[in-house]
């Protein structure tokens, strides 16, 4: 069989296939870089970016879980302008889209964020990050409510005519409500899940193990979540859904494509090995070619009922 | 930097609880430097999850292979001490800055390794002797005789070693940091000191100080040029996570309005630092 058709579109972006790095797990892609080419992803999503630069929090900042991680980073970025100077010149070095997350204390902050990187050359579609939980102001507060959701992608739209991809938090007791609201103020796509709120402790010195006491909990312990989240919210609703959560192998993927993922996201993974994206990548055209598959979009959403 | 799987050669328990591996990769032994360390998946499922940081202990050029010294304390050195010869090793390095080297004449490079700190000084040593004129001196310091390490591999070298204990049961009795300032106490106004330390963050701290203001008697009043590696807990160990901050002193400060302070990345930022680059608390 010839090579099957992995790429897929999301809100008008063409992307080669459908595995993108998930926001804060590569950086702006100079590391990532080394291992192999930023060209052979479907996109690229970078750190979170702020208006002013920030610091990020006090370390310890991470810890491992069983199967798993807590990070409390705290988001430290250079901020928007140092990023459009300084970052985005590597990243359009290479053939693959951009997507800048986007991440704010305050509504007019998200949108004056919004606003630079849409005057910049080469951003190709804003993550919103209203779903990190290691911040006190702003982010995950916003994303907890369709109200908060609504304001914050509403006021981004109106800013900027660039895909708006809404990153949710599964914070939530029932995530299609803040997956509708964002939609219905003008998300092009949503990508799911963040972290979840976890924490851990010592007990030996009887103390919290990360300063910040609390942090996102991801890899593969997540992933039963995550799935279960993709597979409401794109029954829910009727715009494209990235995949996020404990993603670590091609079977991983494939899982979340059939619970309804147009294109998916690598985090963790690529602590465990930097060149999982590659190797995902070619995973999901192995499986794709084994099991007579000859375009990828016709699995989306594809899993059967028992 | 590259993700590999190396050929492992040996895997040998040295004395109780400390293991010595030995690994194949040409391309990692040709362009390791001392100070930096190799990223080591040492489980062989998904959980433990994250890759554990060596630091290199020795390398061998002409025969493509490096080392690694550890102390078999936690999950992922346990799994790792599991690992045979004829294994491969799932590694990515070598990461990170490595520990500055100058080759003038009329310097003496001072080793000062603390408990296991003393692992990366070996490395260090054998690149000092091949690139350059100066002469090397090595104080090690651990909490008890049991508990000194790499004490023959220096004496092997022909360098002259200086022990501290802090129970007294080898060498002399104290910190390595007073071995530290004695030492500089006795050295002829004609040499030029320079610092590499690693160990316990006391321990670094103490020499900061040492290094930052010599003893008003020492013949060198003027601070010291002082590189130390620093040893953090690490999530991805390349550069994206930003997890093992350290605040750091100017460095990645360009940006206007940047105030005195920033946090760095000790896995690719460091783990080697100048003693004026970090910010002591």
């Amino acid at each position: 069989m010839s090579n099957p058709n992995l790429s897929v579109e999301i809100a008008g972006i063409k992307m080669k296939n459908p595995v993108m790095t998930a926001s804060g797990t590569a950086g702006f892609g100079a590391e990532l870089a080394e291992f192999f080419d930023l060209g052979k992803l479907g996109a690229f999503v970078t750190k979170g970016i702020s208006l002013h630069p920030w610091r990020g929090n006090e370390p310890p900042r991470t810890t491992e879980t069983p199967a798993g991680m807590l990070n409390a980073i705290g988001l430290q970025n250079p901020g928007v302008d140092a990023f459009i100077s300084e970052k985005l010149p590597f990243l359009r070095k290479f053939d693959v889209p951009v997507m800048v997350n986007v991440v704010g204390h305050s509504v007019e902050e998200y949108v004056e964020v919004a606003r630079k990187l849409t005057d910049a050359e080469g951003v190709h579609g804003l993550e919103i990050n209203v779903s990190c939980p290691n911040v006190k102001q702003g982010c995950m507060v916003f994303g907890s409510s369709a109200k908060g959701i609504a304001e914050v992608v509403g006021a981004v739209r109106k800013a900027t005519s660039l895909p708006l991809i809404p990153k949710l938090t599964p914070n939530v007791t029932d995530i299609t409500e803040t997956a509708r609201a964002a939609v219905d103020a003008g998300a092009d796509a949503l990508s799911l899940i963040n972290t979840l709120l976890g924490t851990a402790i010592d007990v030996k010195t009887r103390t919290f193990k990360l300063s910040n006491i609390t942090g996102g909990l991801s890899g593969p312990a997540i992933k039963p979540i995550a799935l279960r989240m993709v597979y409401q919210v794109s029954q829910a609703v009727k715009v494209p859904v990235i995949g996020i959560g404990g993603i670590m192998t091609a079977t991983d993927a494939i899982e979340f494509i059939l619970a309804g993922a147009t294109a998916v996201q690598i985090g963790t993974a690529s602590f465990f090995n930097p060149m999982s994206c590659v190797l995902i990548i070619d995973g999901i055209a192995e499986y794709a070619r084994s099991g007579k598959v000859s375009d990828i979009n016709e699995l989306i959403g594809k899993v059967q009922l028992p | 930097m590259k993700q590999s799987y190396c050929d492992i050669l040996e895997n040998t328990e040295l004395t109780p609880g400390t293991m010595r591996l030995t690994a194949r990769d040409a391309e990692i032994a040709a362009s390791s430097r001392p100070g930096q360390f190799v990223n080591v998946l040492c489980g062989h499922c998904l959980d433990p999850l994250l890759r554990r940081p060596f630091s290199i202990y020795t390398v061998n050029k002409e025969r493509g292979e490096f080392s690694l010294l550890y102390q078999v304390k936690g999950r992922g050195t346990v799994l790792l001490s599991e690992k045979e010869a004829g294994e491969k090793l799932d590694v990515v390095g070598p990461v990170g800055r490595p520990f500055h080297i100058d080759p003038e004449e009329n310097i003496e490079h001072i080793l000062v390794g603390g408990g296991c700190g003393i692992v990366p000084l070996l490395f260090l040593a054998d690149v000092l002797r091949e690139e350059t004129k100066g002469k090397t001196v090595v104080l090690i310091g651990a909490q008890t005789a049991g508990a000194i390490l790499c004490e023959q591999e220096f004496l092997q070298r022909d360098l002259p070693v200086e022990l501290s204990t802090d129970d007294g049961t080898a060498g002399r009795h104290g910190f390595v940091t007073d071995a530290l300032s004695e030492h500089l106490r006795n050295l002829p106004a004609d040499v030029q000191p320079r610092i590499y330390a690693c160990g316990p963050h006391e321990m670094l701290k103490g020499i900061a100080r040492i290094a930052a203001n010599p003893q008003p008697s020492t013949l060198n009043p003027q601070p010291i040029p002082c590189q130390v590696s620093h040893e953090s807990a690490m999530a991805c160990g390349f550069g994206v996570c930003m997890g093992c901050a350290v605040k750091t002193r100017e460095l990645h400060c360009a940006t206007e309005g940047c105030e005195d302070w920033t946090y760095s990345r000790v896995c690719v930022d460091g783990p080697v630092f100048y003693t004026t680059e970090l910010v002591w608390e």
